[in-house]
């Protein structure tokens, strides 16, 4: 969710051994392309054998490009193997943590079913970087909501496509839940991955969560820091983000993150990125940074507990172990939804980064029982 | 080793009905079938998504007769990606341990599949039998991946 609450365990060398490898003439083969250029730089002979695994079917869709949404550039990654297959929107978490530079380590079998849009919203990854790492105004959680609800109408248009999937990951789901409420008739169906339900409740039913197992396999350094910043959130309901990236640390290194994993190295993949540029990779870590200082609040404030009347067909994916996002706290409220057709998919051995540590059973869900609503026009949805 | 991506779209069309003269089935989602039955062969399929499902085989004579039955059918088609991808085998008593260091591969149950997360790639890991964890992940990471077994366990490796 956040890079800096990311701490890696195993990954650090894998930039350099990816040179060794690349340099050594570990050539591939088959789909790929051989990696043969002598005279290009280390990152650009990984991107380039990365992106010839990633080529898409004559007559598919693979488009990189800025569009202007909300009166600034704003870029989205457009892939699919056929155009007749339904758009999937994928609306990252964060705030400002693309997923754009990350998708090509599982989104291909996807391709096969449904055209996926990665954007970048505003303040993160390629749009932050076109905007010469700077924050454009109005930066709201609110304009990210009109953001998203532009860019859906662009896809509609461009793509001539009367509905489409969305998808909201983490933070994302925040923007998720308000465009099927705003406008359930562009959607076949809302589909939430690590859902915000209360920002408020997020943190602390996380922060307990955290504590106890932090308590359950005897850390005693784990524990100590987590009492340490009790209350948390304040007594007054606020969250210090000094105290967030504490509890964020150990919820990473204790497995709420990534199942059974202390750790995870994102910069890593998006190194790798065929979709980067040098020049992005590191305005993805800076806008991620000013999204969390100036959005946080906001997003702590996010109050979904009363919307439990959906007029499109709702799918949540949820991880067992996700403390980040609690489990806990999602399968009451997915409880008292009401909406034409909905379904929990509950994910075990997964925690929050359900997408991306178990994309095969995600994809099957997503095959079996959500993407059949493109061909019957969405089971009921509602004007 | 070989290694090969069977791609297709109907996992009942008649791609699919080339496989089973040769003792192959396209296994069920999330599932690996063992198709050999030599004692140390390694002859395995793999679910990777709806339309693919990757083939580990020891047997350059079986591999190849296995491409040549495929060539007659158009609704699929076999990849060699023998040189571009690697396959690890985890067993003997450490093998748990190992797989432990990907997200979930230690409960991987016993004829089942999980593509995710371990050494912070992406990789395919499968568990054909209770002895043994088999890892598909791309030969580009190869180095990468060994060092950060090697990083964790003294255990000598056979790779």
């Amino acid at each position: 969710m956040m890079r800096d609450w990311m701490i890696n365990g195993v990954g650090t060398s894998l930039r350099r051994l990816m040179l060794a490898a690349v340099s050594t003439g570990l050539a591939l083969s088959g789909t790929w392309a051989a990696v043969t250029a002598a005279a290009k730089s280390p990152r650009s002979e990984a991107t380039e054998a990365m992106a010839a695994n990633q080529k898409v079917a004559p007559g598919g869709i693979d488009e990189l490009k800025a569009v202007e949404i909300g009166g600034i550039q704003q870029w989205i990654s457009v892939r699919g193997n056929d155009p007749h297959n339904p758009i999937l929107l994928y609306l990252h978490g964060g705030p400002g943590a693309p997923m754009m530079p990350e998708s090509w380590t599982y989104q291909r079998p996807w391709e096969d079913f449904f055209t996926v849009v990665q954007w970048d919203q505003r303040g993160s990854g390629k749009t932050f970087s076109s905007a010469h790492r700077k924050i454009t105004q109005p930066f709201s959680v609110d304009r990210i909501v009109a953001d998203a609800e532009e860019l859906i109408e662009y896809l509609r248009r461009e793509y001539h496509q009367d509905r489409i999937f969305v998808l909201g990951h983490s933070f994302g789901s925040t923007l998720g839940v308000r465009v099927a409420q705003d406008h359930p008739e562009w959607l076949y169906a809302y589909i939430g991955v690590g859902q915000m339900v209360n920002g408020g409740a997020n943190e602390s039913v996380g922060y307990q969560e955290t504590l106890a197992e932090a308590r359950r396999v005897g850390n005693q350094t784990a524990i100590r820091e987590l009492e340490s910043i009790a209350p948390y959130p304040n007594a007054d309901g606020s969250v210090p983000t000094s105290k967030t990236l504490l509890e964020r640390k150990w919820d990473v290194l204790l497995g709420g993150m990534i199942y059974a994993l202390s750790g995870d190295d994102e910069s890593q993949r998006r190194w790798m990125s065929p979709l980067y540029e040098d020049r992005d990779l590191r305005a993805a870590e800076l806008g991620e940074d000013r999204s969390f200082e100036l959005l946080w609040s906001q997003v702590t404030s996010v109050r979904f507990d009363d919307v439990n009347l959906f007029r499109c067909p709702v799918f949540i994916f949820a991880g067992r172990h996700d403390r980040t996002t609690p489990t806990t706290l999602v399968q009451p409220w997915f409880a008292k939804l009401q909406a034409p057709s909905k379904r929990l998919f509950l994910i075990e051995h997964a925690a929050h980064y359900v997408v991306s540590e178990t994309p095969g059973e995600v994809l099957v869900d997503l095959v079996e029982n959500v993407r059949p609503l493109a061909r019957t026009g969405s089971a009921g949805a509602t004007q | 080793m070989r290694i090969a991506s069977l791609r297709y779209f109907d996992p009942h069309g008649a791609f699919a009905a080339a496989l089973p003269p040769l003792g192959l089935a396209i296994p069920p989602p999330l599932r690996c079938v063992v198709a050999g039955s030599a004692a140390g062969s390694i002859d395995i399929l793999a679910w990777r998504s709806p339309t693919e499902t990757v083939w580990i085989c020891d047997s350059a004579a079986r591999f190849d007769g296995l491409r040549r039955a495929l060539a007659a059918t158009d609704d699929g088609c076999l990849v060699d990606q023998t040189h571009g991808r690697r396959l690890i085998r985890l067993r003997g008593a450490a093998a748990r341990s190992l797989a432990h260091l990907g997200s979930g591969f230690a409960e991987i149950g016993i004829g089942a599949v999980r593509i995710g997360r371990m050494a912070d790639i992406a990789v395919l890991a499968c568990r054909p039998d209770a002895e043994e964890w088999l890892l598909v992940l791309d030969r580009l990471y190869l180095e990468h991946f060994v060092g950060c077994l090697k990083t964790v366990t003294p255990l000598e490796m056979n790779i």
